[in-house]
């Protein structure tokens, strides 16, 4: 509440004062390497537009300004001041001026004034606080070299540091390896002062012919302890002020080599340093087809990780696989040991005699000359395949050697004799026989279900089995009666024409009966139990009686009596099969 | 005017036997007849007639893994390395198992410096044809189902039929495996054209995302006329032009 009453009282009592901007820098003079500050001050307005970070050659400052405000009332009078701050570094020495620029502020058109100040080489005391320092051999330098190179930073012990970045590299023309999280840690005494050392090891190489220049900087941050001579010594109070410091080690102007056109071998790979090479065989009785391996070995000082593996050239009736290679440092940046390229080798001819020379070359940097140690021809035996190659038709390329099996032949492979399986286009399954074979093997697959499911049925049914066979006797019975009514014989039609009925009643039955032990009786029972109409069971009866009386008494019925039992008895079986049903 | 009948029946009667002695070799000309002819060409090095005979072959609407890889062999005499790798492929899909096809399609890939990007079809498919994985999977579907209900079908027993079904239904999946893996395969198309872009859109004002060169296999994975929506074996997907593509499933 307080705090705003007081900027209320402060708003009111600014209101009608002018707004007006100054700058400065800190400290006036500047020295190289040292961090500054560049300030614009806006009196009288606690408001501050968008200011663009100063750009000027020679001066590196940070993108973003830390603002600050400050409010006071003197006497009954209020001032306000805000504050844009830079921090910014000088790369070079000399005069410097930051321009001046017009701002506009609550619609009053405010005028920063320019800056002039001077930029002096790190003084003795501040240089003192820490350096860099960059050791390399002496030149001169080949493009593709492996330099070894030392940097250091030393701190005075009375320091102590409060941020280290890493050490970065100034100049395109060189590479240099990775700068690790560990370097060399010791304590050394320099000028009568004692320093912490960090000491990186590495290897540097030239990658540009020509003029070059190398330099190292890194932003290292100290803390300086400050005397406070307000208080007593008693209190002791120990106070420090943070420092950022961009440190650069001395500047090296260098000529940068190519490496000489003139008399380069074939054989070289890229391999410059000094190396002693040798060459080992696994073995010298061979067999075509059995893999073997050469073994060449670089030992010594040089560029190991970017030599490339010395090519064999093209050996006849070999198969020469690419190296694999092993590399085994005997210093810390990798700059000496021992490189080896191990090459496996199949024989495909037992007309092989000797291992073919082989030539690897490298440029020594302190001769400054290429040098070629040849490896002598190696007498080797070379015994026929136990299982012989195809190598008429089939050469095997590097990839071959995979588990899929795919050879590539050396040239095209003949053409097929045969036209093949020739098939008109369009998918298997939309082909008349495929569609027509599927089918015929459905239809056979229902007709056998249908088949076995009735044959089943007639096994265990015993009702379906007497029905069925019941049904073939009435209708064969049915068919003598027709035949023997139209030849107007009574004795046949109604020898015909019992069992026909006495198979149908028997369906009837309850139990299972036998058709042909039912006499007239049985019948009328059965036709009572199952409860069949009355004009039914009338016309049965009939038929029966008239069947017996043909039978025992030989009375035989006039041809229209007979024509009408024969239409009774199909309508009474047709009748009964429905009621059945 | 004697004369004149005389000349008209002349032409008539050469016409007549012309036209005949056409259709006689209209008739005469069978696919294997002119597979025939083309092998006769290629063994004189007259590719280009070697081409058109197999190519006739293909307009009587007939084909083989032998006619289209005679073929491919044909056009990689005259140099024509796309379209011999076209036929080579369209030769794998139809016959995985002849060793020489194979061979020349890597060797064509290496000459279109392509060896990587080449597809070759996985196992099981790359063991037989894929009308013959077709038969295998309708044969071994129909013993496995007979073998499963012949109790139903049939009035005797088969002794250890349940295991042989099994081993039925086990043929009919990997039949089933392999069918799918050759109809995947016939989802590859080879490059047409000189230098074709990979659209990020299918239109014709859309930024090509990178370029594919001629020979190149590519994916067919969507259609969207006139475009594909294609994927190239180092897995960047993109739209071409219908036109710019041999597909294997268009015959």
């Amino acid at each position: 509440m307080l705090c705003g009453a007081g900027l209320l009282l402060t708003g009111l009592a600014l209101h009608g004062q002018n707004i007006s901007a100054k700058a400065d820098v800190s400290p006036e003079v500047v020295m190289e390497g040292v961090s500054a500050e560049y300030t614009i001050t806006i009196v009288n307005s606690s408001r501050l537009p968008d200011i663009n970070t100063p750009r000027i050659e020679g001066l590196d400052f940070d993108d973003t300004a830390s603002t600050s405000s400050f409010r006071q009332i003197v006497n009954g009078r209020a001032s306000i001041e805000t504050r844009a701050s830079w921090s910014f570094e000088a790369t070079r020495t000399g005069s410097f001026t930051i321009p001046g620029r017009t701002l506009r502020i609550s619609g009053e058109e405010v005028r920063v004034p320019p800056v002039s100040f001077e930029v002096v080489p790190m003084g003795e005391e501040t240089r003192s606080r820490a350096f860099l320092q960059l050791e390399v051999t002496d030149g001169p330098y080949f493009v593709g070299q492996a330099i070894p190179a030392k940097l250091g930073l030393f701190v005075r012990n009375d320091l102590s540091l409060a941020n280290i970045a890493f050490p970065e590299r100034d100049g395109d023309a060189f590479l240099n390896g990775e700068f690790d999280n560990n370097p060399r840690r010791s304590r050394v005494r320099l000028k009568g002062r004692i320093y912490e050392s960090f000491v990186w090891d590495f290897i540097l190489t030239p990658i540009k012919a020509g003029p070059a220049t190398l330099q190292f900087s890194q932003q290292v941050a100290v803390q300086i302890p400050v005397s406070d001579n307000s208080m007593p010594s008693i209190f002791n109070l120990r106070r420090s002020r943070t420092e950022e410091l961009t440190l650069r080690s001395d500047l090296i102007e260098t000529n940068v080599r190519q490496l000489p056109e003139e008399d380069r071998p074939d054989s070289f790979s890229d391999a410059v340093g000094e190396f002693d090479i040798t060459a080992d065989l696994s073995s010298r009785d061979l067999q075509v087809g059995e893999p073997i391996t050469l073994t060449l070995a670089l030992e010594g000082q040089g560029n190991f990780d970017r030599m490339a593996p010395p090519e064999l050239g093209d050996w006849e009736n070999w198969r020469v696989y690419q190296p694999q290679v092993e590399f085994t440092p005997s210093d810390e940046v990798g700059h000496e040991g021992r490189k080896v390229f191990e090459y496996i080798l199949i024989p495909r001819s037992p007309a092989i005699e000797e291992i073919p020379e082989i030539a690897v070359s490298s440029f020594n940097p302190e001769a400054r000359a290429y040098e070629t140690t040849i490896i002598e021809a190696e007498p080797v035996t070379v015994k026929p395949s136990d299982t012989p190659l195809d190598s008429r038709s089939f050469s095997f390329d590097e990839e071959d050697n995979d588990t899929s099996g795919t050879r590539i032949p050396e040239s095209l492979l003949p053409i097929r004799p045969n036209v093949g399986f020739l098939t008109p286009s369009g998918s298997t399954w939309s082909r008349p026989a495929f569609i027509l074979g599927n089918s015929a093997l459905a239809a056979l697959f229902l007709f056998l279900g249908i088949w076995n499911s009735r044959r089943q049925r007639l096994r265990h049914d015993q009702r379906h089995a007497r029905r069925q066979i019941g049904n073939r006797r009435i209708r064969s019975a049915l068919e003598r009666a027709r035949e023997a009514a139209a030849s107007e014989d009574a004795g046949a039609f109604y020898k015909a024409a019992r069992p026909a009925l006495q198979e149908r009643l028997s369906l009837f039955a309850r139990q299972p009966v036998e058709a042909r032990t039912l006499v007239s009786s049985d019948c009328q029972q059965i036709m009572q139990e199952a409860s069949l109409p009355e004009s039914i069971r009338t016309d049965c009866l009939q038929i029966l009686a008239a069947a017996d009386a043909c039978e025992f008494a030989g009375l035989q019925p006039t041809s229209e009596a007979l024509s009408r039992q024969a239409a009774d008895l199909e309508r009474v079986l047709v009748e009964l099969n429905r009621l059945q049903k | 005017m004697k004369s004149f009948h005389g000349i008209r029946f002349l032409l008539a009667a050469c016409l007549f036997l012309s036209g005949s002695e056409a259709s006689l070799n209209a008739r005469e000309t069978t696919p294997e007849e002119a597979f025939m002819r083309g092998n006769i060409a290629y063994g004189n090095d007259a590719f280009e007639e070697a081409e058109a005979a197999y190519r006739s072959i293909l307009g009587m609407d007939r084909h083989s893994a032998e006619v289209h890889y005679n073929l491919g062999n044909a056009l990689a005499r005259q140099e024509k390395w796309n379209e011999a790798a076209f036929h080579y492929l369209k030769a794998y899909s139809l016959g995985p198992n002849v060793e020489p096809v194979r061979g020349n399609l890597l060797l064509t890939a290496r000459q279109l410096g392509l060896e990587e990007d080449f597809p070759l079809l996985p196992g099981p498919a790359s063991l037989l044809p894929r009308a013959h994985w077709t038969a295998a999977a309708a044969l071994s579907f129909w013993i496995a189902l007979f073998l499963f209900l012949h109790p139903r079908l049939v009035p005797f027993r088969i002794p250890l039929a349940r295991l042989f079904a099994f081993l039925a239904s086990a043929c009919f999946l990997i039949a089933l495996t392999a069918i799918l893996q050759h109809q995947q395969f016939r989802q590859w198309a080879i490059v047409a054209s000189p230098s074709v872009s990979l659209r990020v859109a299918p239109t014709e004002l859309s930024p090509g995302e990178s370029q594919l060169r001629m020979g190149s296999p590519v994916r067919v994975l969507d259609e969207r006329d006139p475009f594909l929506r294609v994927g190239t074996s180092n897995g960047n997907e993109g739209f071409i032009r219908k036109t710019e593509v041999h597909p294997l499933r268009g015959d």
